[in-house]
């Protein structure tokens, strides 16, 4: 078995594990021996944990939490009723799983792992996947060679405005996300050079900028996304995030200048009529953009005294007037609040024309 | 739209205005239109009038200032929602509707407050009536129907104990001014006055006499009737009758405790994320049975054993990437086969009816003399909580069902109560009950102790399931019709 069928072999296993053939679990195992420890649970739940990538940062977490890997080997083969004797096949395992799963939910053995609600055995599952295959499993080849690895349909955030976070995740990183076709659930993204810590899906990748790094934010410049795929050593330049110089700051009326805002740039749409809406979105509210930086998270705009329900880009806000407040003609400020520091950035009126 | 005969402009033919009639319907909104024709149309031998205090118009600016009142408790734009036109608030709305369920009739399963004196089953014809009314083709609301024609569209909790489907449907939305303005020129006993601003009940011992009118210019006029249904929206109708108890307390629902309290409104909450498989649709999509949109609703069984408020939950899918976890949804292994996506839960809660959370009479009077509103509008921490602890044995119950997984997100309950999003759904503060002590007006919409005088409006509901009220409001107004036609009573 060729190492590039292994591989394939391997991106299978997380859409259908039970799809592989001895032959290719057993050289993928091998493939992965430097740096993969046997759970002692059996080959093919070994192989599945391999391939249940996506549990790595969470197994970490878990993991922190304390048992080794001999204590959670024994609670699952205990939990499915597995001896020296009984070795599951990979399908077999897969459904016993599955089903201790389910039970764990309904006999409420859960906990909480960053708010996510968990199956007890799921979170060793998780662990265990983390003490015997860590997230270093592949050693790679000396000396990187530029190749592609997958295709990439689509990827993102690619600019911010220097000292703008983006896509702020609830540990404090900086989210990246990219639409793939038949990534190796191996591979690492790298920012700058720097391996992030990666989780392969089906379909799509996601990592983010963690640490140190952050602080790329507060540089502009051009700052290279690469794929890396340990076992063969290839890196795919995907693109550079860009950081661009922060506009210039908001000047106030009074003449002030804001620490928060930048300078508007332009917003709209600036008119309609009662009980008329422009720009209409799905739910039949009104959508309005403006488009300036630098807008902090924790905004919102405002129509008035009325909390308008607000998302925010990089370089631009974008809200919902729900169609209740446009009942009746007039002229309605809208602006943009920063709740921590209770600034307001004016961004101008809308008019209500009366109806015809 | 043209005016013709049927219709009068209070304002410009004072002359035309009838003294009295058989009923007084005050205000044409979607509850006094459908209350006015149904009436007009099962007692031809009667002369109905139906008088509205806007136009044919959206209203101009200057009829906005009337809205406008003091706002004392969480934050509500008392002037945005509320159109006083021809054809009220169905104006702008959006069309949402579904009837309440039957679990919302029952007192609330926590203790907090009583149900309706009536039963679900008794408003069946009515509801019926107000789809017509509403123009939506099918009035079934079994969400399976659809996952049929649409698989894979929602979860199918047909296992579960705890959770099921269900619906919301879709009105065009119906906008009532211009869709039945030719029925109402074409009902020969039903004349509809318009500009004629309601500014105070005459009020003689059980007797509601008439209405006192007024048009912006300062013209006034009373219109006697046998029967007066008020029908001015949740705010207006309690505003009217808190301003008649300044005046008289002749009658008990004038004197109830319960008129102006237990405000209430459906607010949002985003407690947290779901991991379910990809492509599910909970929002509006077409259906060959009409516009649709699946929710999740707790089952009757959970609500009264786990001592639930009702409400519904929608899944909205979530941009890619995120963290870690979901990056494992499709592992055979983790008992989640398939393709999967995280989705933001946004639920509606049915809020608890609170006493203090009430509108009352402010001492600034507007255009016409009367006290403008004051509103102290109070959200329970508990509705919040009862929200997140619902959302997290959704949570739970994906895992059991082997479709996903839950993430419950910190949420601070203060907070939200102290500013909640808000619905526009003006309810409780002229509730229903048989006991005058408890509510304003009784099991017929009869306000307590008067002899004609009516409620149609969300103001009555004691109770208000998390369902958008206009459906129910229509509803409430073919029954009311019906009584008020026939002169019959709901047995107690």
């Amino acid at each position: 078995v060729k190492r590039r069928q292994l591989l394939v072999a391997g991106v299978s296993v997380a859409a259908s594990a039970a799809a592989l053939t001895v032959a290719a679990r057993m050289g993928m195992l091998q493939g992965w021996s430097s740096g993969f420890r046997r759970s002692d649970l059996g080959p093919d739940i070994d192989v599945l944990l391999a391939a249940a990538v996506g549990a790595g940062g969470s197994g970490e977490q878990l993991a922190a939490r304390g048992r080794d890997a001999e204590v959670l080997a024994a609670r699952l083969r205990s939990r499915l009723s597995l001896s020296p004797e009984r070795v599951p096949s990979l399908a077999e395992a897969t459904r016993m799983l599955g089903s201790a799963i389910v039970e764990d939910f309904a006999d409420a053995r859960v906990l909480e792992h960053a708010g996510w609600l968990l199956s007890e055995t799921e979170a060793d599952l998780a662990r265990l996947r983390w003490l015997v295959a860590g997230k270093r499993v592949i050693e790679a080849p000396a000396g990187p060679v530029e190749e592609s690895i997958a295709e990439v349909k689509d990827w993102g955030p690619r600019r911010t405005i220097e000292g703008v976070p983006f896509l702020v995740q609830p540990d404090g990183h900086y989210g990246l996300w990219f639409s793939v076709e038949a990534v190796p659930l191996w591979i690492e993204v790298r920012v700058a050079g720097a391996a992030m810590p990666t989780f392969v899906n089906s379909g799509s990748v996601t990592s983010g900028i963690h640490g140190s790094l952050r602080s790329i934010i507060d540089k502009p410049g051009t700052y290279p996304i690469e794929f890396f795929d340990p076992p063969t050593g290839r890196v795919q330049h995907v693109g550079d995030l860009e950081v661009v110089a922060k506009p210039a700051a908001y000047v106030h009326a009074d003449g002030s200048t804001s620490a928060i805002f930048c300078e508007l740039e332009a917003w709209g749409p600036d008119e309609t009529r009662a009980g008329m809406v422009v720009n209409p979105q799905p739910d039949g509210s009104m959508g309005v953009w403006v488009r300036t930086s630098c807008v902090p998270p924790d905004s919102t705009m405002m129509f008035g005294d009325v909390r308008l329900a607000t998302s925010i880009q990089t370089d631009a806000v974008t809200a919902r007037v729900p169609l209740a407040l446009l009942e009746v003609a007039g002229e309605f400020p809208i602006e943009i609040l920063h709740f921590g520091s209770g600034e307001r950035l004016p961004v101008g009126t809308l008019r209500v024309l009366a109806g015809e | 739209m043209d005016p013709v005969a049927v219709f009068t402009e209070f304002d410009r033919d004072i002359g035309a205005v009838p003294d009295r009639c058989d009923l007084l319907v005050v205000g044409a909104g979607p509850a006094g239109l459908a209350l006015a024709l149904e009436a007009a149309r099962a007692r031809p031998d009667w002369v109905v009038v139906l008088a509205e205090a806007g136009g044919f118009q959206p209203p101009a600016t200057e009829l906005r200032d009337l809205l406008s009142g003091s706002n004392v408790g969480a934050p509500y734009p008392l002037e945005a929602s509320r159109l006083r036109y021809f054809g009220g608030t169905s104006g702008h709305w959006g069309g949402w509707c579904r009837p309440l369920d039957a679990c919302d009739f029952l007192p609330a399963f926590d203790g907090s407050g009583p149900g309706w004196p009536i039963s679900a089953s008794e408003m069946d014809e009515a509801l019926q009536a107000a789809h017509r009314w509403c123009e939506i083709p099918q009035s079934s609301y079994d969400a399976y129907e659809v996952l049929a024609r649409h698989p894979g569209s929602m979860l199918d909790l047909r296992d579960s104990t705890l959770f099921d489907n269900s619906l919301f449907r879709f009105s065009p939305p119906t906008r009532f001014g211009s869709r039945y303005h030719a029925d109402v020129a074409a009902q020969e006993n039903l004349q509809c006055i318009v500009r004629a601003t309601a500014i105070g009940l005459a009020m003689r011992g059980g007797r509601c006499e008439g209405v006192h009118f007024s048009s912006h210019a300062g013209a006034k006029r009373t219109i006697r009737a046998s029967q007066v249904a008020l029908a001015m929206g949740g705010l207006e109708t309690t505003r009217l009758l808190l301003h008649a108890a300044t005046e008289s307390q002749a009658i008990a629902g004038l004197r109830s405790p319960a008129l102006g309290a237990y405000f209430a409104d459906h607010m949002g909450l985003r407690p947290g994320q779901v991991m379910a498989p990809a492509g599910l649709q909970y929002a509006r999509f077409d259906d060959e049975s009409g516009a649709v949109m699946p929710v999740i609703v707790p089952r009757l069984e959970a609500l009264r054993d786990r001592r639930w408020m009702n409400m519904c939950a929608m899944l909205m899918p979530l941009p890619a990437g995120g963290e870690d976890l979901p990056s494992y949804a499709g592992n055979a292994g983790f008992g989640l086969p398939g393709e999967y996506w995280r989705y933001s839960v946004q639920m509606i809660l049915e809020p608890h009816a609170q006493r203090e959370s009430r509108i009352g009479l402010d001492s600034e009077r507007d255009h016409f003399g009367l006290p403008r509103l004051r509103l102290d509008w109070r959200v329970a921490e508990e509705t919040i909580n009862n929200g997140v602890a619902v959302f997290a044995a959704l949570a739970s119950e994906l895992g059991r069902l082997r479709v996903g997984r839950g993430r419950v997100l910190p949420t601070d309950a203060a907070a939200i109560a102290a500013s909640p999003s808000q619905s526009f759904h003006h309810m409780g503060t002229t509730r229903m009950s048989d006991s005058a002590d408890e509510g304003v007006v009784d099991r017929d919409l009869r306000v307590h102790g008067s002899e004609n005088l009516f409620v149609v409006s969300s103001s009555v509901f004691p109770r208000f399931g998390f369902a958008n009220p206009t459906l129910m409001i229509v509803a409430l107004a073919c029954r009311a019709a019906s009584f008020l036609a026939t002169g019959r009573r709901s047995e107690a």
